[in-house]
């Protein structure tokens, strides 16, 4: 009898064991938003014309809704000949209600962000000269771009993340935050 | 101390079953396996009644009075660590244990029963001294020696078990009596087991591996803790391991025996700890392949002769970076990475520091086991668990919360499961199990796989049957599953069922002519798809790759067929030897893989390499094979070879990620006297490089062969009536450069360098 209360007495023990255990969570409700880590889903570019009469105007990359769903939509660079550009690139999350603009976080820690250019086919039709600085560095988040000649061809802006002292101005080193390519079309 | 135990007379004996006699008689000689000589004066244990006797100046012992059932010896030798074998008595028996006394202290205790039963799975065991002195990597590299099995890794510190080329999802991995459920779909997903908690480990293919679950295609990995019951006195170990790469320091204790004096009760406690730095490469540090692990585990049994219970609890917590080279943003920076061949942004400074990509893993198992043996030869088994696995992920982003898991996963498991078995004659055993199982699984964050949960249930009975030199054993299971997924799509909850169901049976044969003992079986197996080959759909961040399944694929199912010889004390040139080998073949109906496709996925990080789930017919076939000499009883010399072939079915397509081919080779020089023992070995193994597979679908070619070389000096000290084992080894002594093609971040990285390892073991 003694013997039997004590199977009784242990496996009670591994019952309590099972019950204190904290309950899953209800999978028939995924939860998703709520540790949704902050992403950049959109890049904005604000080209302003240096010359009075020139236009201004903004293009966009932007997948709001992240990897597969549906495609990003990205606009086209349209620049005319002869013009001088100031351009403000904006990295932003568009992913939850409300767009957050993350370029400030950027600013932040300018030391450890390079916004680098590279283009294709467009040759010497179009040059961009990075003009904000960390202090030692180039940031790239403000540029000025000059036109020199009609060319159809693309742009590739990606960012890179250098921390822990890797920034030395080049675009080879750090992680690829963003890298995007948009059309461009010069007039 | 490798013991070969042959049942010499027993054919003599045909067993009686109908009630408890307890006038039988046990006699035996000890004897040297390799020269035959006399080994004198061997303490042997009864620890069914606690009796003892020491063995005579022939070797010669002998036990009266001895009731039928199984009994428990253990037999001390001089200088060797006392171990237990069980031997199954229904007569008066009379045989000869065949001591291979050179090979010291630590090797597994062979025990091969020619008589009533043996499987004829194929079984595979790890060497014990090999478990006792491993420095605490995994599990898998624990099994990476045996026959048949390689270890497919990722970084430094991930690693699981490839059985015949097939891993992951194709293994059943059992802790104790309960099969592992984590997030065991992803090659970059260790198992999650403490391996310095490990006493026994094999791998079961066959029918006997039918009764842990019809997804078992490639094989069966059971790992045990020690047995309790058998020892009363308090006894532990201590164990500390420290290796010169990644600077790893490794701590481990164990206690166990009785509660009380006279009560059957018996309990364990274990703890232990591992730290580890960055690995080092022969050209540079591996950054961020740290690791921090800790487990725990406590047990409870009450065993009596006819009936058991046994509760355990265990808990592990592993903290490991991912590899930062492998870190790629985008497609660009991945071209780079391979053209050059060297990891950007190389680190020269080692750290223990462990940051994002880093990956956060707790799992925790509760389970009880009940047993009952009503009558002598029958025997009834109930277990029950519960597995809870929380898995986070934290991926390098610069403006999430670095607290903040991008991903997280918690699925909790409970598994039940009745197993009878019984003896019908002395040569007749069946067994018949029922299984259930339901998972549930949440996810937290960037959506990869959806919430799930499933409900499955199984039954089977295996049967096993003897005639002379004949054994034959055969097995079904059916099994069900229903499995429900949760996910939005276009903010409207998405919640499709799928039903799975299938039979498995495997048939096996084996007859033994001299000392030749041949063996073939057949069988089909199959799995259901899982979660992530379903419905995953995203960004794989600790493989840098997009991933989709895909809703339409079916179940896996596969025939296969092996081919199989085993010698036992052959002669070959007047050596000594042993011959294993075996040729085996799958053919599979909707081979499940995942299979590159173009073009990569445009994402505002870049375009990233992509995958889908995909299922094809194929066939794989093989061989594997090793011989064992003795040239002297001081002298052990080891050759082994391993091979696969798979292609597709229909345009002969090779499969991709298939295993090289691998040849090792080892020779081992003991001395010993009375006391202490000494062990030199020195290993080598050459790996191929694997020039089938489908060109032109891989972001690179795989890597070319490599050789390794390796040494270990080990032994045992007494210290009072205690025994201190040592062991000093290193690990690719010419520090090669090489990368191996089962490792999913070969593309970015080479394997770690020379590794100097010393490990301490005190049992006391």
């Amino acid at each position: 009898m003694k013997k039997h209360m004590l199977i009784l007495s242990i496996m009670s023990l591994f019952i309590s064991f099972e019950s204190c255990k904290k309950d899953d969570d209800d999978p028939e409700l995924p939860q998703v938003i709520e540790n949704e880590p902050e992403s950049i889903t959109k890049v904005r570019l604000s080209f302003e014309s240096t010359n009075p009469t020139g236009k201004s105007f903004a293009a966009e990359w932007s997948d709001s809704d992240g990897v597969g769903g549906n495609l990003a939509s990205i606009d086209t660079i349209r620049l005319d000949n002869g013009q001088t550009y100031d351009l403000d690139v904006s990295f932003i999350d568009g992913s939850g209600n409300s767009e957050e603009d993350l370029t400030i976080e950027i600013q932040n820690e300018s030391d450890e962000h390079l916004v680098c250019f590279e283009s294709g086919l467009l040759g010497t039709a179009l040059s961009n000269i990075i003009t904000d600085s960390d202090g030692t560095y180039p940031i790239g988040i403000q540029s000025e771009w000059i036109v020199n000649s009609k060319a159809n061809g693309t742009m590739i802006i990606s960012l890179k993340h250098q921390p822990d002292g890797l920034k030395n101005g080049s675009c080879d080193v750090g992680e690829t935050d963003v890298e995007i390519e948009f059309p461009v079309v010069i007039n | 101390m490798k013991y070969f135990l042959m049942l010499l007379l027993s054919a003599v004996a045909s067993p009686i079953f109908t009630q408890e006699i307890c006038n039988l008689t046990l006699t035996g000689h000890v004897i040297d396996e390799h020269d035959g000589a006399v080994l004198s004066f061997s303490e042997i244990r009864l620890l069914n009644d606690q009796r003892a006797t020491v063995a005579d100046q022939d070797g010669t012992f002998k036990f009266d009075k001895l009731c039928s059932g199984t009994l428990d010896l253990v037999i001390n030798h001089i200088g060797c660590e006392p171990d237990t074998l069980h031997i199954e008595l229904f007569s008066d028996l009379e045989m000869e244990f065949l001591l291979e006394h050179h090979s010291e202290m630590l090797e597994i205790l062979t025990v091969e029963a020619k008589r009533p039963h043996k499987d004829i799975a194929q079984r595979v065991e790890v060497d014990k001294e090999k478990l006792d002195l491993n420095r605490g990597v995994s599990l898998a590299s624990l099994l990476d020696e045996s026959q048949g099995v390689q270890s497919l890794n990722t970084g430094g510190n991930i690693s699981k078990p490839v059985i015949h080329g097939m891993h992951s999802n194709r293994v059943v991995i059992m802790s104790d009596n309960t099969k592992l459920q984590g997030q065991q779909w992803g090659s970059e997903h260790a198992p999650e087991i403490d391996p310095l908690s490990v006493a026994s480990l094999e791998v079961i293919q066959g029918a006997s591996g039918l009764r842990y679950g019809p997804e078992a295609i490639g094989g069966v990995v059971i790992a045990k803790k020690s047995e309790l019951g058998k020892i009363r006195k308090l006894n532990g170990k201590l164990k500390s391991s420290i290796s010169s790469n990644g600077r790893q320091g490794m701590l481990s204790g164990e206690l166990q025996g009785a509660l009380t004096k006279k009560l059957p009760l018996f309990f364990r406690a274990q703890l232990s700890g591992t730290k580890a730095g960055d690995l080092k490469a022969p050209d540079y540090y591996l950054k961020n392949t740290g690791k921090e692990e800790f487990s725990g585990s406590g047990q409870l049994s009450w065993i009596k002769e006819k009936y058991g219970v046994d509760i355990q609890y265990s808990q592990i917590q592993t903290q490991l970076g991912i590899l930062s080279y492998s870190h790629i943003g985008n497609l660009s920076d991945l071209e780079q990475v391979i053209q050059s061949g060297v990891p950007q942004n190389l680190s020269d400074s080692f750290s223990y520091s462990i940051s994002a990509p880093n990956q956060s893993v707790v799992h925790e198992i509760t389970s009880a086991r009940f047993f009952w043996k009503p009558k002598l030869e029958s025997k009834v088994e109930f277990n029950i668990s519960r597995q809870y696995n929380l898995r986070q992920e934290f991926d390098v982003s610069t403006f999430s919360d670095p607290s903040i898991p991008d991903l997280q996963y918690e699925i909790t498991t409970h598994q039940a499961d009745l197993h009878y078995e019984h003896r019908m004659s002395g040569n007749y055993k069946l067994e018949f199990g029922i299984a259930s199982e339901t998972q549930a699984n949440t996810y937290e964050g960037r959506f990869f796989i959806p919430n799930f949960r499933n409900y499955q249930g199984g039954v089977n009975t295996i049967h096993h049957l003897n005639i002379g030199s004949w054994e034959f054993e055969g097995g079904a299971r059916y099994d069900y599953k229903w499995q429900q997924a949760f996910m939005y799509q276009d903010d409207n909850l998405y919640s499709p069922v799928r039903t799975f169901d299938g039979l498995s049976w495997n048939i096996g044969v084996s007859k033994e002519i001299e000392k030749i003992t041949l063996m073939m079986s057949f069988g089909r197996a199959w799995r259901a798809p899982s979660i992530n080959e379903l419905y995953s759909s995203g960004l794989h961040h600790g493989a840098a790759a997009i991933e989709f399944g895909d809703e339409s694929i079916d179940s896996e199912v596969v025939h296969s067929g092996s081919v199989s010889l085993s010698t036992n004390k052959l002669s070959i040139f007047n050596i000594p030897s042993e011959v294993n080998a075996s040729i085996f073949a799958y053919l599979f109906d909707s081979y499940i893989y995942l299979r590159p496709v173009q073009p990569p996925t445009l994402t505002i990080r870049g375009a990233f390499p992509t995958f889908y789930y995909s299922s094809v017919d194929a066939w794989f076939r093989g061989v594997d094979a090793s011989i064992k000499f003795h040239p002297t009883p001081k002298l052990k010399i080891f050759l082994g070879v391993e091979s696969i072939r798979a292609n597709e079915i229909y345009n002969g397509e090779f499969i991709i990620n298939i295993p090289a081919d691998r040849a090792d080779a080892s020779v081992e020089y003991s001395l010993w006297e009375r006391k202490w023992s000494h062990k030199i070995s020195v290993h080598s193994s050459f790996t191929r490089q694997q020039t089938r597979f489908p060109k032109g679908v891989d972001y690179t070619n795989p890597p070319t062969g490599y050789v390794l070389l390796g040494g270990r000096f080990s032994g045992v000290l007494p210290i009072a009536t205690n025994q201190l084992q040592y062991s000093f080894g290193v690990e690719n002594a010419t520090n090669q450069s090489y990368r191996s093609y089962l490792n999913r971040l070969r593309y970015y990285a080479d394997e770690p360098g020379i590794n100097f390892i010393l490990t301490l073991q005190f049992k006391f």
